[in-house]
């Protein structure tokens, strides 16, 4: 679930609920409309059941009085179950249903019959008292009473008292009146124990209802408050524990403690919120770096200028008595030239006046660091002033054996100070010369990006060790012996002052590329 | 026929081997300390050359160019 926003969880959740609530009450009124029927099936049953009680009632009465009357409340409820069963049928068409449908059929049938035999064994009564009234009397109205009771005993009576046959159709009335009887009382019997078996099955499936609503409510109320509780626990967990950490990072960051939470990653609204908390942390964190970056900077350039002020000072004081050291020592070596001096003295005399050259070059150049110089910007031609240095240093000896390559697509025009301009060339080919120890190939490609120039400085020399590459523009760092550290730092001043851009790749016994950037038009 | 040169310039040592130097070399030089002696001295004597120091107490290098090119059209 993990790839489930907040709130798809919650309506998931709720959805689920309400296709529970819904179950339930989809079955429990289903399960009414079924106990209605059932009910309404049980009342007929009950109907059914003292109807048939009813009818045996008046059956046994009939048979025990013989009363007509009788006769008429059998007919009665016998009609009253034909039309319940018709329309219990319509509705429940059951096999119990049919069952006793078809015992009061069968029963409606045999106490038709024994009416007719009743009716008939009246008529052959009557004419067997016609005749044996007048010399015996005193037995008509004990078989009269009784003959429906007990007819078999009654047909041997009558067979004793007036010698009748057993052909005879009284006798045969009687005979047959009595099985009709017991059949009859067998299917009454039937039509009692079927409709009490309907009843109790009614009773049956109204309880099997009754248990299925408990059923559905114990099972479906505990999922229901399973599913409640599960998405509780999700957003407690999930949200509130994850939504605590985030407050307590907040508070670190704003004390000024910046570190990004290391949750489980979820896609969900507060895993938004804590990829959102963390990428401003690092934005902070960067923000913070590079603050400090800014503040060591700053820190650095007040040193170099406060080095700066110092060096030029020291430079200036440095330079008249230098100047005059230069001066006396070359008059010594003037002197030298004419009279023959021993060996040591003309050495030393060489030796002050070459390291006087040293220390003036190294004034010199810290004078040209330190200098306050605003370029005179004007519109010269890059690639001739490039080549005319290549020319001049190649006259003058200083490439060696180096072979040098200028590749430039056209003669390119930009806003810069010549003087100075030259100076980084210069200084940036004097470096690439040394570096390649007299022999290689110095290459420099002009080309143009967008609005400015970009010019490449290309030697096939030793290389820059990795870990002094960011430190070759700083002044005072060298790691030639006689290296006063300030070539490149000058460069890095006059590229600076023309608003342009100078950086340095470096792959050690490869070669080194310098890449400047100038803008083409003043700024 | 030798040519005369004047140092203007403040700094003794500088002058005395600026002087040695071009002396060697067979000019006539004549030194002086500062920039007002050396216009006092262009008054009396024609001179082919003038060397001096820009900073200079008094009349420093550059205002006794400018003197001299007013005054002496001829150079």
């Amino acid at each position: 679930m993990n790839h489930f926003s907040l709130g798809k969880k919650i309506a998931l959740s709720f959805l689920i609920s309400s296709i529970l609530i819904a179950i339930l009450a989809i079955s429990a009124y289903m399960n009414f409309i079924g106990m209605r029927k059932e009910i309404r099936y049980l009342e007929l049953s009950d109907t059914l059941r003292s109807k048939s009680l009813q009818i045996r009632r008046h059956e046994k009465n009939f048979f025990l009085y013989g009363d007509l009357k009788e006769i008429r409340e059998v007919h009665a409820y016998l009609r009253d179950l034909n039309e319940i069963l018709e329309v219990g049928k319509a509705v429940y068409n059951t096999e119990n249903l049919m069952g006793v449908e078809n015992k009061v059929n069968e029963y409606s049938h045999r106490f038709n019959r024994i009416e007719t035999l009743f009716w008939e064994f009246k008529k052959e009564f009557d004419e067997l008292k016609d005749t044996y009234y007048a010399t015996n009397s005193v037995f008509f109205p004990l078989i009269e009473a009784t003959f429906l009771e007990r007819p078999l005993v009654d047909a041997e009576l009558l067979t004793k008292i007036f010698s009748l046959k057993p052909e005879h159709q009284a006798i045969k009335n009687l005979h047959d009146l009595d099985t009709e009887i017991t059949l009859l009382r067998k299917d009454g019997e039937e039509i009692i124990t079927l409709s009490q078996a309907i009843d109790k099955f009614a009773m049956e499936k109204v309880e099997k209802s009754i248990r299925m609503s408990q059923n559905a409510l114990l099972i479906l109320f505990p999922l229901f408050l399973l599913v409640g509780l599960g998405t509780l626990f999700v957003i407690s967990r999930n949200v509130v524990n994850r939504l605590k950490i985030l407050t307590s990072s907040l508070e670190k960051t704003g004390r000024g403690d910046f570190s990004s939470l290391s949750l489980p990653e979820k896609r969900d609204e507060v895993g938004i919120l804590i990829k959102t908390f963390n990428n401003m942390e690092a934005d902070l964190i960067a923000r913070d770096k590079e603050l400090g970056r800014k503040n060591e900077e700053l820190f650095q350039s007040r040193k170099l200028a406060s080095i700066g002020t110092l060096a030029s000072g020291v430079a200036h004081e440095l330079n008249n008595p230098l100047n005059n050291i230069y001066l006396a020592a070359q008059t010594l070596s003037g002197e030298m030239d004419q009279e023959n001096y021993p060996q040591i003295i003309r050495e030393s005399v060489g030796d002050i006046f070459s390291q006087a050259i040293r220390v003036k070059r190294i004034v010199q150049d810290l004078l040209e660091f330190t200098k306050e110089m605003s370029p005179e910007l004007k519109t010269i031609n890059i690639v001739s002033m490039i080549q005319q240095i290549l020319n001049q240093m190649t006259t003058r000896g200083e490439l060696a054996e180096i072979k040098s390559n200028l590749k430039s697509l056209q003669e390119l025009e930009a806003s810069a100070d010549e003087h100075l301009l030259q100076q980084v060339f210069i200084n940036l080919f004097s470096n690439a010369v040394e570096a390649m120890g007299g022999n290689g190939l110095l290459t420099v490609e002009i080309d143009t990006i967008v609005d400015d120039v970009r010019i490449k400085v290309i030697d096939t020399g030793k290389g820059i060790p990795p870990q002094n590459i960011p430190r070759v523009f700083d002044p005072f760092f060298t790691t030639k012996e006689k290296g006063t550290g300030l070539g490149l730092a000058i460069v890095y001043n006059i590229i600076k002052r023309h608003h342009g851009k100078i950086e340095v790749s470096s792959v050690p016994d490869e070669g080194t590329v310098f890449t400047i950037t100038l803008p083409r038009e003043k700024t | 026929m030798k040519f005369n040169i004047l140092i203007a310039e403040d700094e003794e040592i500088t002058l005395k081997h600026l002087k040695l130097s071009l002396e060697k070399e067979g000019y006539s030089v004549v030194g002086v300390n500062n920039g007002l002696e050396a216009w006092n001295r262009l008054e009396s004597k024609g001179y082919d050359l003038l060397i001096a120091d820009i900073k200079m107490p008094g009349l420093g290098g550059l205002e006794l160019l400018t003197k001299v090119k007013e005054e002496y059209h001829e150079y």
